[in-house]
């Protein structure tokens, strides 16, 4: 591992130094007016609250600096590889991952043959193998990605180099997906390239990867910085244009600081696998759900495990190619950080590990801040308006303070402002240095010139700043339900915008912001109409959070902005040429899936029983067992029976899956089917033989 | 039929057990819709195979036997199945399917009721690779030290966890705290 004190000294100097200064001028100005109660819980929250902001701020800074500077030199694209390091003559075998749970099957084997072709095209086949690893337990969905699959192979002539695998139990979810991956495929290969049902790659871009992790033996994990992509709400456009108009700064700015100390995001990442299978299978967590058992957000707790192991985690922030798509809207992106919350609070179990590296431990503080600050700043804006009815009672005389006689300031609400307007500043930082960034460099093309990328950033501004009061709402429900011990699901993220949200679900979902804001506001509007206007931003977020949450999901105005050129961004302007592909073989799979539900309109589960080759290739997954128990045999036997006489409606979900994970069952069900008279069967099925025999073919 | 199959077997009502002409209709009619699912879209090919299959139903068909569709799939099935077996050096019926449409070679099918089989023709479809060898390794979780402030927190949530009264009285004790202190803090 590179030495990388400097940079972090450097670094976390010029945070806490801004962090003191902001700190320090608040204090001083409470101090010197005597502190209240009220006032010492605004400063120990403002002194908790700003570390996020500045830290943020300043890793953004950094970045503009590194990206004007020629790029950082300490970047593991650039590092020198180690002369001791033999590179490997013959490139090492890579597994591309998959792990699935009932997402859309036309989408996620279109996504796989456009990496596959994307690959090839490059000549890199042969050195990648692909497996789609399903926990589906929605036995249409399960059928659908057998024959997918089957049909992909045929169609491209892959067998051999793209796999599909369905767990019959699916143990702890995604993290065991991959570990029962690793358990039985993981000594044949180098590395794995994990990815999400969502995640697309450019073929160099993976093979850029694993070129990387030959040179660097000691590296265990490479973290890609992926784009958003496919946006077609404005929800969803906006959050591609602020990742990639924001992001490469943040990014650049982490990278300094953290170096081979990275995280792990889970997916878009390859990782080495023979210190991994050592390593970094999860243990428990002490107690029950939702703080312990099973680790939610496995991702970052992975990365401090194989660094325990002596393995550099590295974000590769300038590799191209990498993509994933967003949740279309606002409704889902909160669905999403509930989730994301449950995971994130199970790491403060993790914080006082000696086993676990400081910077490790930032990491795992900021993921968990980044929900509990919520609550803090309601807290702390409650607190803020409180004392400033404490004042208008006639609260205690304000004096000048240390920093007033320093900067010769006329009076303290000066220094008030000036406190205020500098958090403000750091808030926007990343915006104004994308500006400037716009205006000096070429790349303002890639947003449809300067103009459009300034009132997309100005547009964007305002709408984070309605929906900032809502998230803050909501994350604080999550962390208090966590608290209390509410679990939370782990389900398929909605992944396609359709109509967008409707106004019956806004309502739903956002009736308590409304209703908090409107009482919030008249509450003022009656008391103290005054400050009305510092908090109409935050008012106006919660009042009008239903429309927003409407008008923000509808696909018709993300494309209406798109036409007047807001919110481009360059993967919008030049489609990837993995993108395009994966667009058109989505477009295939969509039309020849349509075709053959109109041409044999029955459930899967039917069509796997009659069709003579999806059954095949359902039975070819299956384990034959020599022999069965005989009381299982009996009962999947009366099963059968059932199913053919009764229909499958008969047989509950758990007893359909039974049929459909048993290789006898699913064999004899094929022939009996077809060899028992239409006065024998159940109408369901009779009607489903009739009506392949009258259109297939 | 195996024991399993035997097991499964439903009889057809007992009125068309004698089997006229209706059900030799119904057992033409469903072989049509098998061979379609098989994707055999020739018409003369369909025609031939019926025929075939239908004569050999006839032969061996007798009174209380089976039911003339379950005859006529049986011995599609079984012939179809042997001739396979035969080309693809595959006794199993289901990989054998599975072979012969990734082969591709659908088109073949009328001949494994006439003169032979090509062969050549379905040898590349043996190269179906489901999923790469097995090779198992042992990959188990090691434990964390969670470290002494984990550690007293971990045995507190314990205790708390077997001791619902003493949990409850702590929620409402926190929770009177709570509001104590923003009385004294609004104060």
């Amino acid at each position: 591992m590179p030495a990388c004190e400097p940079a972090e000294i450097f670094f976390f100097g010029v945070v806490f130094t801004l962090w003191a200064i902001l700190v320090f001028s608040l204090a001083d100005l409470l101090w010197q007016a005597g502190m209240q109660p009220l006032e010492w819980v605004q400063l120990l929250l403002f002194a908790i609250l700003s570390v996020p902001i500045v830290l943020g701020a300043v890793m953004c800074a950094v970045g503009f600096w590194l990206e004007f500077s020629g790029g950082d030199p300490l970047r593991i694209t650039a590092l020198p590889t180690n002369n001791q390091t033999k590179i490997a003559e013959q490139h090492s075998l890579t597994a591309v991952i998959i792990p699935i749970f009932n997402e859309d099957t036309n989408a996620v084997f279109a996504r796989v043959r456009a990496m596959f072709e994307s690959v090839e095209e490059i000549g890199a086949r042969g050195r990648f193998h692909f497996f789609i690893l399903s926990d589906s337990n929605d036995e249409n969905i399960w059928i659908a990605e057998e024959t997918a699959w089957m049909e992909l192979c045929r169609e491209i002539k892959c067998f051999g180099e793209i796999f599909y695998r369905k767990r019959r139990l699916a143990i702890n979810k995604k993290s065991g997906n991959v570990a029962d991956f690793c358990r039985r495929w993981g000594r044949r290969y180098h590395y794995m390239i994990t990815l999400d049902a969502d995640s697309l790659m450019e073929g160099f871009a993976l093979v850029q990867l694993v070129e990387l992790m030959d040179k660097h033996p000691k590296v265990g994990i490479i973290q890609t910085a992926t784009k958003l992509i496919r946006g077609e709400s404005l929800f969803a456009r906006t959050a591609q244009y602020v990742v990639e108009f924001y992001g490469r700064f943040f990014c650049a700015g982490l990278n300094f600081w953290q170096q081979g100390q990275g995280l792990y995001w889970g997916h878009n990442a390859i990782i080495r696998l023979a210190p991994f299978i050592e390593n970094c299978d999860l243990p428990n967590l002490p107690g029950a759900v939702p703080f312990g058992g099973h680790i939610l957000s496995h991702d970052f707790v992975e990365a401090a495990l194989i660094q325990r192991a002596g393995y550099s985690v590295w974000l590769a922030y300038d590799i191209a190619g990498s993509y994933e798509e967003g949740p279309p809207t606002w409704i889902d992106y909160i669905k999403r950080d509930r989730r994301w919350c449950a995971g994130n609070l199970q790491h403060v179990w993790l914080l006082f590990s000696p086993q676990i590296s400081l910077v490790n431990k930032l990491h795992l503080l900021l993921g968990v801040l980044s929900y509990v600050t919520s609550p803090l700043w309601a807290t702390f804006i409650l607190a803020t308006v409180l004392q400033y009815f404490e004042n208008l009672r006639g609260g205690p005389e304000w004096k000048k303070s240390f920093i007033c006689e320093l900067f010769r300031l006329k009076d303290p609400e000066t220094l008030a402002t000036a406190i205020f307007l500098f958090v403000v500043m750091l808030i926007l930082l990343p915006r104004l240095l994308s500006w400037i960034q716009a205006g000096i460099s070429v790349t303002r093309k890639n947003y449809g010139g300067y103009l459009s990328s300034l009132l997309s950033s100005m547009f964007e501004l305002c709408l984070s700043t309605l929906a900032a009061p809502v998230h803050m709402l909501m994350n604080t429900k999550f962390v208090i339900y966590t608290a209390l011990g509410q679990t939370v699901t782990w389900g398929t993220q909605n992944r396609e915008s359709g109509e967008g949200t409707s106004w019956s679900e806004a309502w739903a979902f956002h009736s308590t912001h409304t209703l908090v804001g409107l009482i919030l506001s008249a509450t003022l509007l009656l008391e103290a109409p005054e400050i009305l206007i510092w908090l109409t931003p935050l008012l106006a977020g919660l009042v009008f959070s239903a429309p927003l949450s409407v008008l923000s999901s509808k696909p018709w105005l993300g494309q209406m902005l798109k036409k007047i050129g807001l919110f481009l961004t360059p993967v919008e302007i030049t489609k990837p040429r993995v993108v395009e592909k994966f667009e058109l073989f989505l477009k295939l799979n969509t039309e020849q899936r349509q075709k053959v539900t109109q041409l044999n309109p029955v459930e899967e589960i039917i069509r796997v029983i009659i069709d003579p080759y999806i059954n095949a290739v359902h039975i070819a997954f299956l384990r034959r067992r020599s022999k069965r128990p005989t009381r299982k045999h009996e009962y999947l036997v009366r099963l059968a029976e059932r199913f053919l006489i009764n229909g499958p409606a008969s047989l509950t979900k758990r007893e359909r899956m039974a049929l459909l994970q048993d290789y006898e069952s699913m064999d004899q069900l094929h022939k009996k089917v077809w060899q028992t008279p239409s006065t024998a069967l159940h109408h369901s099925l009779a009607q489903s033989l009739q009506r392949y025999n009258l259109l297939t073919g | 039929m195996d024991a399993h199959s035997c097991s499964l077997t439903l009889s057809a009502p007992s009125n068309l057990i004698g089997a006229d002409q209706s059900e030799w209709d119904e057992a033409a009619s469903r072989l049509d819709a098998l061979l379609r699912a098989y994707r055999v879209k020739s018409y003369e090919h369909r025609a031939s195979i019926l025929l075939n299959v239908l004569n050999k139903a006839r032969e061996i068909h007798y009174p209380g036997g089976p039911a003339p569709v379950e005859l006529v799939v049986a011995i599609f099935l079984s012939t179809l199945g042997f001739q396979l077996a035969a080309a693809l050096d595959e006794k199993d019926f289901a990989r054998a399917r599975l072979e012969l449409w990734v082969a591709g070679a659908v088109s073949e099918i009328p001949q494994f009721f006439s003169a032979g089989v090509r062969r050549d023709s379905l040898i590349p479809a043996k190269r179906i690779a489901i999923g790469p060898q097995l090779e198992l390794t042992a990959m188990v979780p090691k434990k964390i030290q969670l470290g002494t402030v984990t550690s007293i927190a971990r045995s507190t949530f314990q205790e708390l966890e077997r001791r619902p009264v003493f949990r409850g009285f702590i929620f409402w004790l926190f929770l009177m705290l709570f509001l104590v202190a923003i009385f004294w803090i609004t104060r």
